[in-house]
């Protein structure tokens, strides 16, 4: 299906590029806020995985429009992100240790208000696979998180309820006042995508988060005292701790349902928009390109 | 007490692994065994509690390293063998890439996803050391080789190319960058030198790991590659990819020549592939859950022929001079090889030693004639364009035993077509001219070659060019093919034309006609359209009258037909041609069996089906004569495990009727956009019958309405009216009985569910009351009409602007109700007896057919009920009726599930017995009563399977629960099957559960 096609009937898609977002994205984000002030007193932020940055648009416009002296947006991809007024970017895989050491060093030292990550990888189509990257870029942005994040401070990051979901929940219950399973309504009901929010940021008593570039994540959490599995000496499989976080669908009712179909008459002059953003390279362009000329058999 | 007991399972299989004979494959978290020797399977053994097992690695002492997420065990080939030994599971805290053994097999090295290793003892457990290079960035790949006591890391990361490191020194030799995206892959070679690797990027890259510079990159997947493997002492190269397919590479050519294509695995995804050079195979395992094997030596297998005759060869072979202009014209195929005829009217023949001799020379037959042969019988007949015919009957060595001539009179045309068949003692030619009034000229021979009748049947009165001929004995009727899709049949003894079927379905010519079945006064037919559809068409003369139907049909997905056979078991084999190659596809299997890339259809070929499903392809290339004989080899590609759907099951029915040989049918709709029809048996086996592509886009639902009835709704609109014939025992068919008309030019609607009241006149099922329910929020309800096979729409409406996503037609003793549920949580119940009144009526619980309201639809009341039950979409819904109440039980995208109560105090209240706010951790995708219990089976996202009862004062409580390693766990399905509820559950695999409550 082409763009234009798409356009006419995701609303969603078609409201972000009247209001001038990158991505339909934007709504969730605003959904989540509308309904956890996500975005009170914030003044510094990172965004992580946040190309092509409807997300830092959206902070951006809220935080700087307030005319904050210190304020300060980051935000970090693989993918390269066009410059959006009063944010830094920064290119890189925030699985990287180095990546987060960065953005520490951008911070210069001094905490932030929220963390968000909209993260999701490349899909495999191996299930268990996917969920363990997915929840492999959680607990990159929640390492980060527990460098830079203030006492009392929230951490927003998006999941895919897949078998293993419960893991997070309990780990992250360790160090949030409440932890939530949100689900904005600009998210669509047939993808399994929602997003874990954590309220109120406890640092873990006597544990102190250190940061090693040669370090991993798992050794980053060892000694955090938050549930994740250990490794034994004798390899014996030890259960980990899961727990349901509560569910809450925010989002008016009465806003669009990102699921339906709908026609054009309802509410839309039909001009097309250019999209805002181009999307970038994938790798495969080559593979694509030699495809076409036929050089592939 | 309550027990989920895991029956059947089937799924992606992401690893495989030979250790001589045996096949070792991962199976979920099943490690399977099969012996390909005898292709049976030796053991099948949980390895982990939850996780898949992704890896399998054989030391020199053959232990068996297993791994999958974080979850380990080394077992020995023998304890592995043995009965019953179970698997131990280990652990490690980090998801598990690679492990690969010491020379000695002593000790293990285990890469994990943060590119550290583990040194493990491999019999005490023990960790003996942790290396790392102290790059720890995530991996997607990985691999430790091991050559004597230097052992090499290969780290395949997100951004930052390959990661080459030394585990001793713990030291980085190469950082080896050129690939685009993420690596997928990494094998190195087993002398150390060389690396290949693969990455988002879809191409293979082969490394000297001396040098760490790039030699060769091979381009061919069209989509993304995720398993690489040397083979031929690192001559050779396999890849499997996301395309299904599998290549074999040439790793010494320049940039890596992709020296074969196997079409392997349905849907997406060809995981893992392993080589048996010994044997010669290469066996692979996809997301259809499919075991392939293929044969890479098939030119070595006993009777393989692969040759090549040009005119010249064949002239010195048989000392026959060739004239300029010579060449081989029709070949066919006889008892002891091949006859083949020369633009000269030279006989030839080819036995099966592959030696040519001359038959014979007849100047009747230069420049134009026709060849065809009653196999069995060794006979072969020629015909010149006036009429003249040549039997020739062949002794066993070949030569001509008896020859005889004569010639068709009367024809005002030329001979433009002869064609054959042969039942017992039967052999029977029809000659065609191309004018109308020449009559069909039917010959039936003795044995000793005479003319036994000469019969004249009239064409039928359309155009009519003959492709094809069947006769069915039982009966003496013939049936002739054309182009046009049309088809004549005649009753032979009295010559009459029996009846005549104009282009009876789309298309145009037909390829080919056979007789499947026969009965008295029934004969099935299967017809082979060119454009690659086929029929089975059933033909009955019961009531003195010749009625037909079509009692199965399907397409294949791409290519032409030529023609269709049978398989040892029963399976249907199609063959034909598309672009350049000829391919046999097994369809009831779904899977390639053989291909030839000949140059494509516009040639002379020859395909024969040999003893033991060998098949024998023979092709006229640039003037010269090529044969190819698969041989005599049982493991020639084939499927080991069928496994099913290539892409994740959306929708599963069952029918609860068993059948005579105590089997279920099932239907599954998929992803893939495939409805499947299959039997379930005893064991809970199931085995694929039919794969119909009718739907374009991914099923939402597919449903039994009655016993040989089925609908199947999809996106853009799709919706089908299957039926099902079950009556004969040779297997079920299944075709589309009608088709409900897209609303709008929308490609996004959806129809999102439906349901389904029959309608009755006299006591007799006349039609379906249907209500559907679609993305845009639409409601509609259609009377189908079972014997006109239309629809007339009775109800129009509009819930608000959400999606819906369930729909329930409710009878009650003299009310007829709709159920919707839709993303925005909530329940609505309208009753719908007065709308429909004039139409039908609603008593004793049943819809009668009064007077169909031919006028506008209407609209429905003012709604009874609507409540909101979930925060957001309601994702699955049954109904439970008893004659005080109506139990509804509802699962959401909130995790919660919830028992409700229609009816029971006020008539328009709805009552919420029960709810359970964190029922699962994930989208509750499926909710089912189980039937002859207060109980409710809930399938969700995370992998688990509940079972809750509510006998207790109507609350629901957790009574039992299951993990599945059915990912992406989509829909379910309960039956009552032999006294027993079943559970079924479907997402990215399938597995059956035995319910005991
Ligand atoms: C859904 S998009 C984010 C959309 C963004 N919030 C917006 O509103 O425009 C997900 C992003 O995650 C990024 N991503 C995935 N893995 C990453 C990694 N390891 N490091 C950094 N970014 C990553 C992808 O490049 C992709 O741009």
């Amino acid at each position: 299906m082409g763009k234009s096609s798409k356009d006419k009937r995701d609303l969603y898609y078609r409201k972000a590029k009247e209001e001038g977002y990158r991505a339909r994205s934007a709504f969730k984000l605003l959904q989540l806020n509308e309904q956890f002030q996500l975005f009170k007193d914030v003044k510094r932020v990172v965004d992580l995985c946040a190309a092509p940055g409807s997300w830092s648009q959206v902070l951006s416009r809220e935080i700087f429009s307030r005319d904050e002296p210190d304020a300060k947006i980051v935000a970090v991809d693989l993918q390269p992100m066009a410059s959006i007024p009063n944010v830094t970017t920064l290119q890189a895989d925030i699985t990287h240790p180095k990546t987060l050491a960065k953005i520490l060093e951008i911070f210069g030292g001094e905490p932030a208000d929220f963390v968000c990550s909209d993260g999701a990888p490349d899909v495999t189509g191996l299930h268990d696979l996917d969920e363990y990257i997915q929840a492999q870029l959680i607990l990159c942005a929640l390492q980060l998180t527990t460098c830079i994040l203030k006492p009392g401070g929230n951490f927003v990051a998006k999941i895919f309820r897949g078998r293993d979901i419960d893991l997070l929940y309990s780990q992250l219950g360790y160090l949030f006042d409440k932890v939530i399973c949100a689900k904005p309504r600009a998210s669509r009901g047939t993808s399994l995508e929602s997003f874990i929010v954590c309220l109120g940021y406890r640092p873990r008593p006597g544990w102190t988060p250190t940061l090693r570039e040669d370090g991993s994540t798992e050794e980053f959490f060892e000694g955090s005292g938050i549930g994740r599995a250990s490794l034994r000496d004798d390899l014996e499989l030890e259960e980990e701790e899961r727990v349901i976080a509560p569910f809450i669908a925010c989002g008016d009712l009465s806003a669009y349902d990102s699921d339906a179909t709908y026609t054009l008459e309802e509410g839309f002059s039909s001009t097309s928009l250019d999209p805002v953003q181009m999307p970038t390279a994938p790798p495969y362009k080559k593979a694509l390109e030699m495809k076409r000329k036929g050089l592939l058999k | 007490m309550t027990e989920i007991k895991l029956l059947q399972s089937s799924g992606p299989i992401l690893a495989v692994k030979f250790v001589d004979s045996l096949l070792l494959s991962g199976e979920g978290p099943h490690l399977v065994a099969n012996d390909v020797s005898t292709t049976s399977r030796v053991f099948q053994k949980l390895a982990f509690k939850k996780n898949k097992i992704h890896g399998i690695a054989v030391s020199s002492k053959n232990v068996v390293g297993l791994w999958g997420g974080r979850s380990l065990a080394f077992e020995s080939l023998a304890g592995l063998l043995d009965e019953k030994h179970a698997i131990e599971e280990l652990a490690i805290n980090d998801w598990i890439v690679h492990v690969g053994f010491s020379t000695d097999g002593e000790v293990a090295y285990v890469l994990t996803s943060h590119n550290l290793v583990l040194v493990i003892n491999v019999t005490t457990h023990k960790i003996l050391s942790s290396k790392s290079c102290g790059e720890k960035s995530l991996l997607y790949s990985g691999y430790v080789s091991v050559t004597g006591t230097e052992v090499t890391v290969a780290a395949g990361t997100v951004m930052s190319g390959i990661v080459i490191w030394n585990l001793a020194t713990e030291t980085i030799a190469h950082n080896l960058k050129g690939h685009e995206g993420s690596i997928f892959g990494v094998r190195i070679s087993d002398d150390g030198k060389k690396l290949i690797s693969c990455s988002d990027d879809r191409s293979i890259k082969l490394w000297d790991l001396e040098t760490g510079k790039n030699i060769a990159t091979g381009w061919g997947h069209g989509a993304r590659i995720w398993h690489l493997q040397f083979f031929q002492k690192n001559t050779k190269i396999l890849s499997t990819s996301e395309d299904c397919t599998v290549r074999v590479w040439d790793a010494e050519s320049e940039d890596l020549a992709n020296v074969e294509v196997f079409n392997a695995h349905q849907g997406k995804n060809a995981w893992c592939g392993d080589v048996n050079e010994e044997i010669g195979i290469i066996a692979t395992g996809g997301s259809d859950g499919r075991l392939r094997i293929f044969d890479v030596q098939e030119s070595k297998r006993e009777g393989a022929v692969i040759k090549q005759w040009s005119p010249e060869s064949v002239s010195d072979a048989t000392e026959t001079p060739f004239t300029n202009n010579e060449i081989f014209k029709e070949y066919v195929a006889v008892a002891g090889g091949v006859v083949c005829v020369t633009s000269e009217g030279s006989l030839f023949f080819l036995n099966k030693e592959l030696q040519w001799k001359l038959l014979l020379k007849d100047p009747r037959f230069a420049g134009f004639s026709l060849v065809r042969s009653f196999e069995i019988e060794n006979v072969v007949v020629v015909t010149s364009k006036d009429g003249t015919h040549l039997l020739i009957k062949l002794a066993e060595d070949g030569s001509v035993q008896e020859q005889k001539s004569f010639q068709t009179e009367g024809l005002k045309g030329k001979v433009t077509n002869v064609l054959v068949t042969t039942d017992i003692d039967t052999m029977m030619m029809v000659v065609e001219s191309p004018v109308p009034s020449d009559p069909f000229v039917l010959y039936v021979f003795s044995s000793g070659l005479d003319v036994k009748s000469t019969l004249k049947l009239p064409k039928p009165d359309t155009r009519f060019v003959s492709s094809s001929l069947a006769y069915d004995v039982q009966n003496d009727w013939i049936l002739i093919s054309s182009r046009y899709t049309t088809l004549v049949m005649y009753e032979l003894s009295s010559q009459t034309l029996l009846h005549t079927w104009k282009k009876f379905v789309p298309g145009d010519t037909v390829s080919s006609v056979r007789v499947s079945l026969s009965a008295k006064n029934k004969v099935v037919f299967s017809v082979v359209i060119r454009d690659g559809s086929y029929y089975y068409l059933e033909v009955t003369n019961e009531i003195g009258e010749i009625q037909s139907s079509i009692l199965g049909e399907n397409r294949i997905q791409k290519g032409f037909l030529e023609g269709m056979l049978e398989s040892d078991n029963g399976d249907i084999l199609l063959y034909g041609f598309r672009s350049s190659q000829f391919f046999v596809w097994n369809e009831t299997q779904q899977y390639e069996v053989f291909t030839e890339t000949c140059g494509g259809p516009h040639r002379q070929w020859l395909f024969k089906r040999l003893e033991g499903d060998s098949f024998m392809f023979m092709y006229t290339r640039a003037s010269s004569i090529n044969v190819r004989v698969t041989g005599k080899f049982p493991l020639h590609s084939r499927a080991i495990n069928v496994g099913n759907n290539g892409r994740e099951i959306r929708s599963i029915s069952i029918q609860q009727k068993v059948r005579a040989d105590r089997t279920n049918l099932m239907l599954t709709g998929s992803e893939d956009t495939c409805i499947r029809l299959s039997v379930v048996d005893d064991a809970k086996h199931i085995k694929n019958v039919w794969s119909e592509r009718k739907h374009v886009s991914g099923i939402q639902k597919v449903k039994f309405i009655d016993s040989n009835l089925a609908i199947s709704s999809a996106a853009r609109e799709e919706l089908f009216v299957w039926s099902i014939d079950d009556t004969y025992p040779k297997r079920p068919y299944i075709s589309v009985l009608a088709t409900l008309a897209p609303t709008s030019a929308n490609p996004d609607l959806r129809i999102m569910d439906f349901d389904t009241v029959p309608v009755l006149e006299a006591e007799k099922t006349v039609g379906y009351l249907l209500a559907t329910v679609y993305s845009d929020s639409a409601i509609r309800i259609w009377y189908f009409d079972l014997k006109s096979r239309s629809f007339k729409l009775l109800v129009e409406d509009r819930y608000s602007t959400c999606c819906l996503l369930d729909a329930a037609l409710i009878t009650r003793e003299a009310a007829l109700y709709l159920m919707t549920g839709a993303t925005d949580g909530y329940i609505s119940v309208w009753n719908i007896t007065e709308i429909l009144d004039s139409s039908l009526s609603v008593s004793g619980g049943k819809c009668l057919l009064q007077s169909l309201k031919t006028d506008a639809s209407t609209k429905l009341p003012e709604c009874l009920v609507k409540q909101q039950i979930h925060q957001s979409g309601i994702k699955s819904v049954d109904i439970r009726s008893t004659p005080e109440a109506v139990y509804i039980i509802t699962g959401g995208d909130d995790n919660s599930l919830s028992l409700l109560r229609l009816f029971s105090r006020n008539p328009s209240s709805l009552e919420v017995l029960s709810l359970v706010a964190n029922a699962a951790s994930s989208t509750i995708t499926s909710v089912e009563f189980i039937p002859d219990s207060l109980k409710v089976f809930a399938t969700s996202v995370d992998q688990i399977i509940r079972i809750w009862d509510y006998s207790v004062d109507d609350q629901l409580t957790l009574e039992k629960k299951e993990y599945v390693t059915v990912a992406d766990t989509g829909c379910s399905a309960v039956a009552s099957i032999g006294d027993k509820p079943i559970g079924f559950v479907g997402g990215a695999g399938l597995s059956v559960y035995s319910l005991e409550i």
